[in-house]
């Protein structure tokens, strides 16, 4: 569209080409025909808006949603114009990524008395965060030859968590447990279900717990089962956001179901009752520190919701890692492609230390494979790159730490009570160097 | 059919039968066949899609056919009509673009209608000045003509410049 200083250009052109094409014939009615446009000049400039003042207030109906729920946003717009001008034009600016389901983002109203106008539309999207922030308010004079516009900002969040798929419970066993009681066997003998030991009996014990097949074979002398105490733990979930050991292709990015793993497994032991934190590493490292309940699910979705992969010189490799941000004795699950040149002995490190350690790596090679086309030099090539994982994952299965090799095309619940059945965890911490 | 497409249609149609019947008038073959020609095709651009550049384009090209047409004398009240119809067509167009940049017009009809009485009433007074300009006769000089003119252009200038500025 011409814009209105074009639309005055091209008036102010044809009245000055008329008056000088009148002057040098010397006819007056060449002049005259001027005057209309002229006429409509006057009539623009004595209505044209000489201040436009506005005020926007933005609402959503959630700022925390779903995948591909819908968002209904809502502007409250108070406009006051200085003229006659008899219509606005408001603008909103949708932040990329979402799209617009229902209702209008511009809208064309006549100026009510009062100033106030209302912009209703209904958006939704994948994960990510977003942030709508300007709205382009525009009036004219009728004849839309003098404009005036406006940007205002109404800054308000929209945060679209990961997709979230459940988990049946998965057998953990961290090498400390906490003080309540929960799933997680404690290696303690206690109350619990589980048979633990005996020991002889001791004033107070239950009758009930009395092994008395065992204690039939000692004269004047009793047993009592003991049980295993089931307690809680500290889960810490690390994430591996690095641009390196992401991929991107056609079917998308292999960080995504990353997070995908991440809120599942999150949501998982949350719900046991678990202490869980999370520790994003990758552009920074963005922590959610250890803590219970439905807050702290929703303190994780909403990190996971705004994470992207990126890339710092700083934290190219895992060495960086700030492992004590969990508790000692802690249930470390990490996600992450298991890419990384020192990635192997950092988790080696990790468990070194006495951290329970499982490595959960969504498959890259057969994640970019099924991209391309089959080819002789692809196939080869991913021989080549799954002998070099399985050799990585050879070497943390050594060491004591549970390995989930995921192929992304498979439901994660299916693979992780697959893999963590085929591999009992050590209670033993591993006392070897990093690099073996 | 907007009640506004209708309104820019009658304006070209009346643009092309005011400076055509002048050019018939004054013998020019010619000039009449160019002027249905460009105002055809005005309405044929329009209705394959509103071209900003095509309005602008048409609209200069029929009021400057109107203007060799007062200064070749032809009746210079057709050619002021023509002037007039092509102004308010252009304006027309116009305003539809505006219209359609929206994804919603609340009160479409009311603004139709305050933008169609303002337009006319601005096209009646052009119509009624410059008919006026044309009967009343003064004789000036080239120095006078020449002043007034200068004087004009300067305080047309003058007011645009403060109108973008303020």
């Amino acid at each position: 569209m011409l814009s209105n200083d074009s639309r005055l250009a091209a008036l102010l052109a044809l009245i000055f080409g008329l008056l000088i094409f009148g002057l040098a014939t010397l006819n007056g009615g060449i002049i005259a025909l001027a005057i209309p446009a002229a006429v409509y000049l006057a009539v623009a400039l004595f209505g044209r808006p000489t201040e436009l003042r506005a005020t926007v207030t933005r609402s959503l109906s959630a700022g925390h949603v779903a995948p591909g729920q819908v968002v209904t946003v809502k502007l409250d717009v108070t406009v006051r114009v200085a003229a006659s001008s008899n219509a606005v034009i408001i603008r909103d600016v949708v932040p990329a990524g979402l799209e617009v389901v229902s209702g209008d983002t511009i809208l064309l109203a006549p100026l009510p008395p009062e100033g106030r106008l209302t912009l209703e539309y209904a958006v939704r999207g994948a994960r990510g965060e977003f942030a709508f922030r300007d709205t382009f308010l525009s009036v004219c004079d009728e004849s839309g030859v003098f404009h005036r516009a406006t940007t205002v900002s109404a800054p308000v969040g929209l945060l679209i968590r990961p997709s979230l798929r459940k988990l049946r419970p998965i057998t953990l066993r961290p090498p400390r447990t906490r003080g309540f009681a929960g799933p997680i066997p404690a290696r303690q003998s206690g109350s619990g279900v589980d048979f633990f030991g005996l020991r002889q009996y001791q004033l107070g014990d239950r009758l009930r717990w009395i092994n008395w097949r065992v204690s039939a074979r000692h004269e004047r002398r009793l047993f009592t089962n003991e049980y295993e105490q089931e307690r809680i733990a500290d889960i810490g979930i690390i994430l591996d956001a690095r641009a390196k050991t992401d991929v991107l292709t056609t079917a998308g990015s292999l960080y995504d179901h990353s997070i995908q793993a991440a809120a599942a497994l999150a949501d998982m032991c949350l719900d046991q009752g678990n202490r869980v934190g999370l520790l994003i590493y990758g552009r920074g490292r963005e922590g959610v520190f250890p803590g219970y309940g439905n807050s702290q699910r929703e303190r994780i979705f909403r990190a996971l919701g705004r994470t992207a992969s990126g890339h710092n010189y700083a934290l190219e490799s895992l060495n960086h890692l700030p492992v004590r941000f969990f508790p000692a004795g802690s249930q470390i699950i990490f996600i992450g492609a298991l890419t990384g040149v020192d990635d192997v002995s950092v988790l080696t490190r990790m468990r070194a230390n006495g951290y329970g350690v499982i490595a959960l790596s969504p498959n890259p090679i057969n994640f970019e494979a099924a991209t391309l086309q089959a080819a002789y030099g692809v196939a080869y090539a991913s021989r080549i790159a799954e002998v070099e994982r399985q050799l990585s994952m050879a070497q943390l299965r050594r060491v004591g730490i549970q390995v989930v090799n995921w192929r992304v095309d498979r439901p994660l619940d299916q693979t992780l009570h697959e893999s963590l059945a085929r591999q009992p965890a050590q209670s033993r911490p591993f006392v070897g160097g990093a690099g073996a | 059919m907007r009640r506004t497409t209708i309104v820019l249609f009658g304006c070209v149609i009346v643009t092309v039968l005011a400076l055509g019947a002048g050019y018939l008038i004054g013998g020019s073959w010619v000039g009449a066949l160019v002027v249905v020609g460009i105002g055809g095709m005005w309405l044929l651009a329009h209705l394959i899609g509103n071209h900003p550049a095509g309005n602008l384009l048409a609209w200069l090209s029929l009021t400057g056919g109107a203007a060799i047409g007062v200064a070749i004398d032809l009746p210079a009240g057709l050619m002021l009509v023509a002037a007039v119809a092509a102004l308010c067509a252009w304006d027309v167009a116009h305003y539809e673009q505006r219209l359609g940049e929206a994804a919603r017009i609340d009160s479409s009809g009311a603004l139709d209608r305050q933008h169609m009485s303002r337009l006319a009433l601005t096209a009646a007074a052009g119509l009624a000045i410059g008919a006026m300009a044309l009967l009343i006769r003064v004789d000036l000089g080239f120095g006078v003509a020449f002043a007034l003119a200068i004087a004009a252009v300067v305080l047309l200038s003058q007011l645009v410049r403060l109108a973008t500025k303020g």
